[in-house]
């Protein structure tokens, strides 16, 4: 084999993937080199040979056996997928999308419904109402320090004080009743009607014990426009209670009210008895007092004295006291504002577009903390889908494994 | 690419079996053949082409419609009838008519043939077993292209395909593989005296 000429022409030339040009010079060649000639000749000789090698047909049963091997793949495929489907296919779309989501919503409730947010407006007007209503407060508080005062209880002169009871309690037939009234409002107006409470309870000569006014929702948007709800205690003298009392139902849509009453007439007349009779003791006592000879037995009396005073003292209080509730009745008034039902079309308020701007503003400021917190989140799990990350790639290289090995 | 075997292509992708093995029926043919020239003998032919195909049908998903679908085809067939026989060569099975590979070459087992019949096919088996034999004298790399060319009649830009080759080293790929042929059949025939046809 000396020749150099390029045997792979030669094959190319007997399979004949050569161009014309190409063929030629094979050709040529050939006719030339003997050596070439002969070569030719035997390798198209052994392609002969090859090409007429039989072609083997399939086995008996060779298609039946793919069939069912291709039919058991299927099941496979299916249970592996069904497998897949219900196990990591679904779990990377609908349980990361519900995680995701379940994240999103926690952060976006967190950031909206901040604590911190939470409104200080209503504590604020409570406050203003206590203040404003300082003034009329002021009288029964002093009525109460006067009641409830024992060392200048005990500076009074008793009789001056009975007097007293007899002639500034009302009651019915001599008896001694307690009464309370509950109306439960809704009103268009709360304040005009807060005010016009209190104002009758002045003119009737009472005074408001208690009140507290409040929004009924705080918080989010709803806050500055929220009807307002509240309650107040008034104190009305016994013999207005019921003009008053039906006044208040006047003002507004009733929805509960009762009025309730309790006799106290026994205890009183048992308490009051009690009193004459220590009284008696007293003066006794004083009397003792005065024949005193020596120090002990002035020492003994004035304890015994000092004991009967207390006793009086305190009975005489629970007496003012009763007198205090039965004289001046309670009505516990609770109101909450409706929105007043507009039959006319109103057309925009005024700070429609400030608001919708305050309202936009605040919006994209959330979203921009919610994005800035989100940010801040992945980054801070970045080392743990690290660690994921890596345990999953081991887990897929073992899987792919297994898998190809059943094949 | 004609058109039923694109349809044909399509339906096996959703998943439809009785698709899938019209489209395979004029090919599995050619597939047990390569395998059997490859692996050299019939069981393991059926094996290799059987897993082949079930290759084929896992990823038909992933064929895109680009290239054709014979090139493709083959070019499992190929790749399995290769790794066939490197798993077979660690799980150590031997068989009579397998070539021993060894670091100065392959050679193959001689065994007689026990079995007897007219004198023709003797003579036809024969050649073919010698034949065969002579195909298994050579490396794989070879033995496939001379399969794939001569045998099978593939040009050699499908072998391009199958192969994964650019043309020009098919083309010095087969024309070496002829060659070696031809040597060792010159050879065998000195040996066993057998005549070619």
């Amino acid at each position: 084999m000396n020749c150099e000429f390029d045997k792979t022409q030669i094959n190319a030339y007997i399979d004949g993937e050569l161009n014309a040009e190409e063929i030629s010079i094979v050709e040529e060649h050939i006719e030339s080199c003997e050596e070439c000639k002969a070569l030719y000749e035997e390798l198209k000789n052994v392609r002969e040979m090859l090409s007429a090698a039989e072609e083997l047909e399939l086995p008996d049963g060779y298609e039946e056996e793919m069939h069912q091997k291709l039919l058991g793949l299927n099941k496979l495929i299916d249970a592996r997928s069904k497998k897949r489907i219900k196990g990591i296919k679904n779990y990377n779309w609908k349980q990361w999308t519900a995680l995701a989501a379940i994240l999103m919503v926690g952060f976006v409730s967190y950031n909206v419904w901040n604590p911190s947010g939470f409104n200080m407006k209503s504590a604020q007007y409570d406050m203003a109402v206590t203040a404003e209503e300082a003034g009329i407060m002021e009288a029964p508080q002093m009525m109460e320090a006067g009641s409830s005062s024992k060392q200048e209880n005990s500076m009074r002169n008793i009789e001056s004080e009975e007097a007293e009871y007899d002639g500034e309690t009302a009651n019915i037939e001599g008896r001694k009743i307690i009464r309370n009234g509950y109306v439960n409002l809704e009103v268009d107006n709360f304040e005009q009607i807060y005010d016009e409470i209190i104002f009758m309870t002045e003119t009737f000569g009472g005074f408001v014990q208690e009140s507290n006014t409040g929004k009924r929702f705080y918080g989010g948007p709803a806050n500055e426009t929220s009807l307002l709800r509240g309650s107040l205690n008034i104190r009305i003298p016994e013999k207005s209670f019921l003009i008053v009392y039906n006044k208040i139902k006047e003002l507004g849509e009733v929805n509960d009210s009762s009025i309730g009453g309790s006799d106290i007439t026994f205890q009183y007349n048992d308490i009051s008895s009690q009193i004459a009779n220590l009284e008696v003791q007293e003066a006794r006592l004083r009397d003792i007092m005065e024949k005193a000879e020596n120090v002990e037995e002035l020492l003994q009396v004035e304890r015994e004295l000092n004991r009967v005073r207390t006793e009086i003292d305190r009975m005489t209080g629970m007496i003012k006291n009763w007198d205090n509730l039965v004289s001046y009745s309670t009505i516990n008034v609770s109101l909450t504002e409706l929105a007043p039902n507009s039959t006319e079309i109103e057309g925009f308020e005024n700070d429609f577009w400030e608001k919708a701007k305050r309202e936009f503003v605040k919006s994209v400021n959330q979203v921009i903390i919610l994005s800035q917190n989100l940010f801040v989140w992945i980054i801070s799990i970045i080392p743990f889908l690290f660690i994921l990350g890596v345990l999953a790639i081991i887990l897929a290289i073992i899987l792919k494994k297994k898998r190809k090995r059943r094949i | 690419m004609d058109l039923t075997e694109k349809i044909l292509i399509e339906k096996s992708q959703k998943g439809d079996m009785e698709s899938f093995e019209k489209l395979i029926k004029e090919y599995q043919k050619g597939a047990y053949n390569i395998a059997y020239r490859m692996l050299g003998n019939t069981e393991d032919a059926k094996d290799a082409s059987q897993e082949s195909i079930i290759k084929i049908y896992r990823s038909i998903d992933g064929f895109k419609m680009r290239s054709s679908f014979k090139t493709w085809f083959y070019r499992i067939v190929t790749n399995t009838c290769l790794d066939y026989r490197r798993k077979r060569s660690r799980n150590n099975v031997l068989y009579i008519d397998n070539a021993l590979n060894t670091e100065e070459g392959s050679y193959s087992r001689e065994v007689e043939d026990p079995s007897d019949g007219p004198e023709e096919i003797l003579l036809k088996n024969e050649n073919m077993e010698a034949l065969q034999r002579c195909i298994f004298g050579m490396p794989e790399k070879y033995r496939m292209a001379i399969i794939l060319r001569d045998i099978r009649g593939f040009s050699y830009s499908e072998m391009g395909e199958i192969m994964e080759l650019p043309e020009g080293t098919v083309k010095s790929r087969i024309s070496r593989a002829r060659i070696m042929l031809k040597k060792i059949i010159n050879d065998n025939a000195e040996q066993n005296d057998i005549k070619t046809v």
